[in-house]
Parts: C-alpha cells; structure tokens; sequence
C-alpha cells in the first residue's frame, strides 16, 4: 500500500445535504414480505434512507451543501481556485459535472473543476488528492464535492441492494494551515481484479445502453436485476474488507505515531452495520469510538465518511480539535485511510432538498 | 474446535436451539441458512480462526461438512 503524509492543509468545513424523502425499510414488505424485512434490517442496520426524487442527482445535493458551506464559513467564491467532484452518479457521461458545479456554485472561470471517479474510498482520495493540491502551492483553497444517488441504479426488487442504499451530497472546504499542526498520513490502494465484485455493467463504452440492458433478468444469486443496475457480491466485498481493513487501519496508525487510545473517533465508510461492527470487535476499537449512522441513512457510498462526521462529530469538532481516522473501502475494488488532526470547523446544519433544487435540463428530448 | 462446537455455531448463526444441528445437513434443506448466515459464517471463521475464507470456495458448499472443509485442519474430528 502507498503510504504518503503531508503538512500544511486544514479542513475550513463540512457540509452535507440529503433529498427529503425517506423511505421506511419496513414500507417494502409488499415487495419482498413481511419475514424478510427484519432479517435485512438485521444484516444490515438499515432501517430507513433519504431517497432522491427522478431527476435529481448527486450534484445538487452537493450544490446545496457547498452553497451553505460557503455561506456559513463566510468563504467568498472568488477564493476558491480548485473544484473537485467526487461520485460515481456523474450528471452526464460528459461534461465532467465538477465543471456545472462551478458555474451554478458561482465560483470563478479561474478555478480548475474536475472529477473523480470512486466509490466508497472516494472521500479519502478526495482528501489525499486536495492535500497534494494545497501542500505543493498548487491550489490556495479547494472545494471537495462528494455525493452519490446510488439509488437510483439499484433493482427494485433486488434485494441484496433495494434497502441498503441511500443518497447524499457533501462539500468540505480545504485550505492552508498553519506550520506546527500534525501531519496527514494517508495509506491508499488498489486491486482491480476485484472489480467485477461491484459493477454496473451498462453505461460506459463497454456496453451501451440498449432495450436488452434495460431488462430485468435473474441474477446468478438469485435476486432480479438488469445490466444498468448496480451489482454486488457481498460476500467477496465483506472478505476483501476483512483481509484489508484491519491492516489499514494499523499502518496509517502507527505511521502517524498514534497509539489506538490517541484517536478519538474511527469514521469507516457506512457500508455494512454487521461488518462494521465485527470489524470494530475484531480490531478491538471501543464502540463509541465507531460512529455509524447506517440506520437512518443507509450506505450512501462516496458521502458516507463525511455525512458520518456532520451527523455525529459536529459538536466536538465545531468547538475543539479532534483525532480521526478515516477509512473507505469497496467499489474498485478501492481503499484509503487517513489519520489527521481536524476542527476546530465550521459544520452546517444538515441541509435537506426537493425538487426545487433541481436545474434545468441541458439537453432537449424534442 | 471440535466437530460438535462447530455445529453449535452453526446453530447459533441460524438462531436455532444447540444441537439442531447434526453436522451432516445440505444447506438448502436448513430453512435458516440465508445471506445472513453467510455473513455471520464468514464473521464467525474469521474471528475465531483469524481466516478469510475464499469466496468461491464458499460459494460451491452445498452441505455442512463442506462448511467444515472449508476451515481444514481447524477443525477437530
């Protein structure tokens, strides 16, 4: 695993923002019966998400978490001279939807806007790719989308994934710090050969999108999804955790010279409320040190390491300094973790959308 | 661990009473066996044996002594 550390960035703040809608686990016992839904809830934690209505996507809910951020943090747009968008629910297959965010964000033609393409280590990648930016003198102040509407490419009656995903879209402001403060240690990794463990077959220039991808067909495991849905094996995706994760964790650690009691909260990508909790066990992190919130929100992929710390940290982290440990893994397959100093920060409210946030169309079907 | 503590585990991942299970059953006949059994038999394998199973391997286990293979020599008779 590459392990880099790097000085001189701070976090301003984090903002997040998720539609209004929320969907009850339990409302989807027509769909899948009545037993099923407590054995879902079990494995999952998953008891209810916000769901995005047709037509918004994951660049409006960062939309409306950058503006408040802005706002709040008291940042004028014309500072920031780096964008960078992490999902992979892009708007379009092109243009890099970093670059409407800049435009609807009011932030300056001089302010470079581009995407990154990850899942759930997304935010840490964000993170480490931000840091590299602001260290180097590169960039003074860069803004960090990161959202998904996962949702919105999951099989209704697929039940390995209908009742696990939810939506949110995030913006954290970067900057540079003072001299003195403690490094980032970032530990990230790759290995493709897992890649078809979560996967949306159609879409891309693999395959194209046609009336036989939009068929719902059985899958080999037994649930009905089609080539434009999300596929997971979760049993691969629960192993390739186990095998990597505990080992992560221990080497950014003691990189960054940090006994487990320094650390103050171990904020892992919501992926899986049993596995987080076995990982935890397992690596004998005390559970209040573990925040989840895959109960009201479900898995909300690229967003789920910073919605965790607006839901959970905000009070320690507006008024103090905080030790973290951050950790995402999965779709890739993709990992990184990140040990920092954080806060004290500015952290809205949560903020929650309808479709008023939703802008026009750039295309028309005319 | 012995056969038996293994078939309690099992046991205990399906909610069943200790002893339901013999140790010779095919995993579609156990009413109980689900997704979520998987996951908790990979989480038990991994706790108490510090062993990630492979998931192809998993995959193709049709019967509780194939469950048991799985984990090798781990496993007492």
């Amino acid at each position: 695993m590459s392990i880099s550390q790097v000085s001189g960035v701070r976090i301003a703040g984090i903002a997040s923002a998720v539609p209004r809608q929320v969907i009850e686990s339990r409302s989807l016992e027509a769909v899948f019966g009545a037993d099923e839904i407590p054995k879902v809830i079990k494995g999952t934690g998953v008891e209810r998400r916000r769901v995005v209505p047709d037509g918004m996507c994951a660049s409006d809910l960062c939309y409306a978490a950058g503006r408040q951020l802005l706002a709040e943090t008291g940042c004028d747009p014309a500072s920031v001279d780096s964008l960078i968008f992490v999902s992979q629910s892009h708007d379009y297959l092109l243009p890099a939807t970093s670059c409407l965010l800049q435009d609807r964000l009011g932030l300056p033609v001089g302010c470079p806007s581009f995407d990154i393409a990850l899942g759930c280590s997304g935010y840490v990648y964000g993170l480490w790719t931000a840091a590299g930016l602001i260290a180097s003198g590169l960039s003074k102040r860069c803004l960090l989308a990161v959202g998904e509407v996962s949702t919105r490419r999951i099989g209704p009656r697929d039940r390995s994934a209908a009742m696990l995903f939810g939506d949110a879209g995030t913006a954290t402001l970067l900057e540079r710090s003072e001299p003195g403060a403690m490094p980032w240690t970032f530990s990230l990794g790759t290995d493709g050969s897992g890649g078809k463990h979560l996967i949306v077959p159609a879409g891309g220039s693999r395959l194209i999108p046609d009336a036989e991808t939009g068929v719902e067909k059985m899958g080999s495991d037994g649930n009905p999804r089609r080539l434009d849905d999300l596929f997971m094996n979760g049993t691969e995706i629960f192993l390739f955790t186990l095998n990597r994760v505990p080992k992560l964790v221990k080497e950014v650690r003691e990189t960054a010279g940090l006994s487990p009691e320094a650390i103050d909260a171990y904020v892992f990508h919501q992926a899986n409320e049993f596995m987080l909790k076995h990982l935890a066990k397992n690596m004998q992190l005390p559970p209040e040190k573990v925040p989840l919130i895959l109960r009201d929100f479900g898995n909300t992929s690229s967003a789920s390491i910073p919605l965790t710390i607006t839901q959970k940290l905000r009070d320690p982290l507006q008024s103090g300094s905080q030790t973290l440990l951050l950790g995402g893994f999965g779709v890739g397959l993709s990992w990184g973790a990140v040990t920092m100093q954080a806060g004290p920060m500015v952290i809205p409210e949560l903020v929650e959308v309808d479709e008023s946030v939703i802008p026009a169309p750039l295309y028309s079907r005319n | 661990m012995t056969r038996a503590d293994f078939c309690r585990k099992l046991d205990s991942i399906m909610e069943l009473p200790p002893g339901t299970i013999q140790g010779d059953e095919r995993l579609e006949a156990l009413e109980s066996w689900d997704s979520l059994s998987l996951m908790a038999f990979i989480a038990m394998v991994d706790s108490e044996f510090d062993k990630r199973v492979a998931g192809e391997e998993l995959a193709r286990c049709k019967t509780v002594p194939d469950l048991i293979a799985l984990v090798g020599d781990r496993v007492a008779a």
